[in-house]
């Protein structure tokens, strides 16, 4: 058999990506990059419909968000969304979707109910997380059974209401997610702001939102007397912002039974100062923007924002700008309020287009 | 006059503010959810179907709306997709400008605002449904009114149609006199001013998906709606 070698391909002309068109980016999977990107986002983007042809070539293959009628080999869309190409896998990514739990996620959710020998939990996905008792840190030790006095005292550990971060351990037929809190990085929130940060939920979402993937809990040193403040991106849309609590060092395996003790589980505040209670403020603030802009949120990005809205504040002085996101933010609601504070649209503004290096498409105070 | 405003509220899943002949509704769209044991399916989604007045508590006129609409967007969700979950609708009546008792000219604005908001909430549905409203008169043909408002003449039949991409009749549903005939002349108006998008002003035609060379006005004009949107 005759062996032909043939010159190696020539690299792919990889276009510089200009900051213009960063978030245009083409959902074909197979390549990243974007080789007519036209400048206008909307004209780019292909949005089907529910019930529209995708394709009636049968080479491809239907992945999420689209199905065969009955009798038919053509792909179809259920859902209004852009094409995500994938090699020979056609599927659709609504413009919004709700979170949708998969293994090893890090969540942040709420205790929704208390059950016998259980939580559920509600982490914002289309059915309540559970999370079993013999899936939490007991106080006394890790390798302790459960017993069932610790099934009288359920609520001691957690109860209707209280936050908590958790790793997701196990997905159930239905969909719905099983959590366990057991390592020292999960367990009950304390000390911060809860905030929620809904539709961006779910994997290849086109618009940012928290990524999967990215380091998820990291702490952000702030200024002005903030000192640390601990970020926690849940996957599922939740973030959970709050004041650097310093661990105690050297805690290996065996040492895990001093640490696991009640405190864990206490619902009891620390003292937090003005300071602190600010910068945290501004940290959601940011994401806020963020997330409003359109932009992925991971640690990155957030301490460019948080910079950026100090430098901000250090030039506008006196102009206290708490309020980067959310209705507060918009035009007009300054204005209603007090003439001199209407900074807050231009500085959300300037905030992401100067200063984090990134055009937006289109004002965010539009 | 019809408008359309894409995701006004934050909370649901998905919402749409839509005005349709002098009618404003938003719709919500929560799910899929938790359902409550008692409503569970086994293989499919609960559709649960709220309507709301613009005042006062619901009432049987508009159960009588939810009886006629629920089934529609039933068949409309690939409930199978999501078994044992709740796909919950709220449409809330938010001003009614026509003081009209005829209640059939408030469907096309509740078809279409919870039509709009499945799609934000993204909702797995087999095909889009835009809704029509033709009336006839007795001895003439039969007229699509764009905005029953500003029509001016009179009509003794009133005909709401909802009409699939592919131009299919999903939902018909008749009001006032008029013979099989004047019925038949509706439908066909409906369906051909649906499927061809014969008055490019109208914003009906947005989601006209079928495989019409005028569908790409209805995508522009729905893109323009995502554009706005986003950059908000």
């Amino acid at each position: 058999m005759a062996i032909t070698i043939l010159p190696p391909a020539p690299a792919e002309i990889v276009e510089s990506r200009t900051t213009q068109h960063d978030s245009d980016f083409d959902l074909d999977s197979d390549s990243d990059v974007d080789m007519d990107a036209p400048t206008k986002r909307t004209q780019q983007r292909h949005l089907v419909t529910p019930g529209e042809l995708v394709t009636n070539d049968p080479q491809w293959m239907r992945g999420h968000g689209t199905y065969n009628p009955s009798s038919s080999s053509s792909i179809r869309s259920a859902v209004f969304g852009t094409i995500l190409k994938t090699n020979k896998l056609l599927s659709i990514i609504p413009i919004r979707a709700r979170y949708t739990p998969e293994i090893g996620d890090l969540v942040v959710g709420r205790i929704a109910e208390v059950q016998n020998r259980r939580w559920r939990v509600d982490v914002a996905a289309p059915l309540m997380a559970q999370l079993p008792l013999a899936a939490i840190n007991l106080p006394g030790g890790i390798l302790r059974r459960r017993t069932a006095v610790d099934e009288l005292n359920i609520r001691t550990f957690f109860t209707e209401g209280d936050l908590l971060v958790a790793e997701v351990q196990n997905i159930h037929q239905d969909g719905s997610a099983s959590l366990h809190t057991r390592s020292l990085k999960y367990g009950k929130l304390r000390n911060g702001y809860f905030m929620a940060v809904s539709g961006a939920g779910g994997q290849g979402t086109r618009r940012g939102g928290i990524a999967r993937s990215r380091r998820q809990v990291f702490t952000v040193h702030t200024s002005r007397g903030g000192g640390e403040v601990d970020v926690i991106l849940g996957v599922n849309g939740y973030v959970w912002i709050s004041s650097h609590v310093e661990q105690s060092k050297e805690v290996g395996l065996n040492k895990l039974e001093e640490v696991a003790s009640t405190e864990m589980y206490s619902s009891q505040n620390d003292d937090i100062s003005v300071e602190t209670r600010r910068e945290i403020a501004r940290v959601a603030g940011c994401i806020r923007a963020l997330i409003e802009a359109g932009k992925r949120v991971d640690e990155e990005l957030i301490v460019k924002a948080y910079d950026a809205s100090l430098e901000l504040d250090e030039e506008e002085m006196g102009m206290g700008g708490e309020y980067l996101g959310g209705d507060k933010a918009k035009p007009g609601y300054m204005q209603s309020r007090r003439h001199s504070d209407v900074m807050a649209p231009e500085l959300r503004e300037s905030l992401l287009t100067t200063h984090i290096g990134i055009q937006l498409g289109g004002t965010l105070s539009a | 006059m019809t408008t359309t405003i894409l995701h006004p509220l934050s909370s649901p899943d998905g919402s749409a503010t839509h005005t349709a002949h002098g009618h404003t509704i938003t719709a919500a769209v929560n799910g899929p959810l938790e359902v409550p044991r008692r409503d569970e399916l086994p293989e499919e989604a609960t559709v649960e179907l709220h309507i709301r007045p613009a005042t006062g508590i619901s009432t049987i006129r508009e159960r009588s709306l939810e009886l006629l609409l629920e089934p529609t967007i039933r068949r409309l969700i690939r409930t199978e997709t999501y078994p044992r979950t709740l796909i919950q609708l709220t449409l809330q009546i938010l001003r009614s400008e026509s003081s009209s008792t005829n209640t059939l000219t408030q469907v096309p604005a509740l078809l279409g605002a919870a039509m709009l908001a499945l799609l934000d909430g993204g909702v797995a549905l087999r095909t889009t449904v835009v809704p029509a409203l033709a009336v006839t008169a007795r001895g003439q043909g039969a007229v699509l009114v764009d905005d029953v408002t500003e029509y001016e003449g009179e009509w003794d039949g009133t005909h709401v149609f909802g009409i699939t991409g592919e131009g299919k009749v999903i939902l018909a549903k008749s009001e006032g006199s008029f013979g099989v005939e004047e019925w038949k002349d509706a439908c066909a108006v409906a369906v051909q001013g649906i499927m061809e998008g014969e008055e490019e002003d109208s914003d009906e035609e947005m989601y006209g998906d079928g495989d019409g060379g005028k569908q790409e006005t209805g995508r522009e004009w729905l893109m323009g709606v995502m554009a706005e949107k986003e950059s908000s």
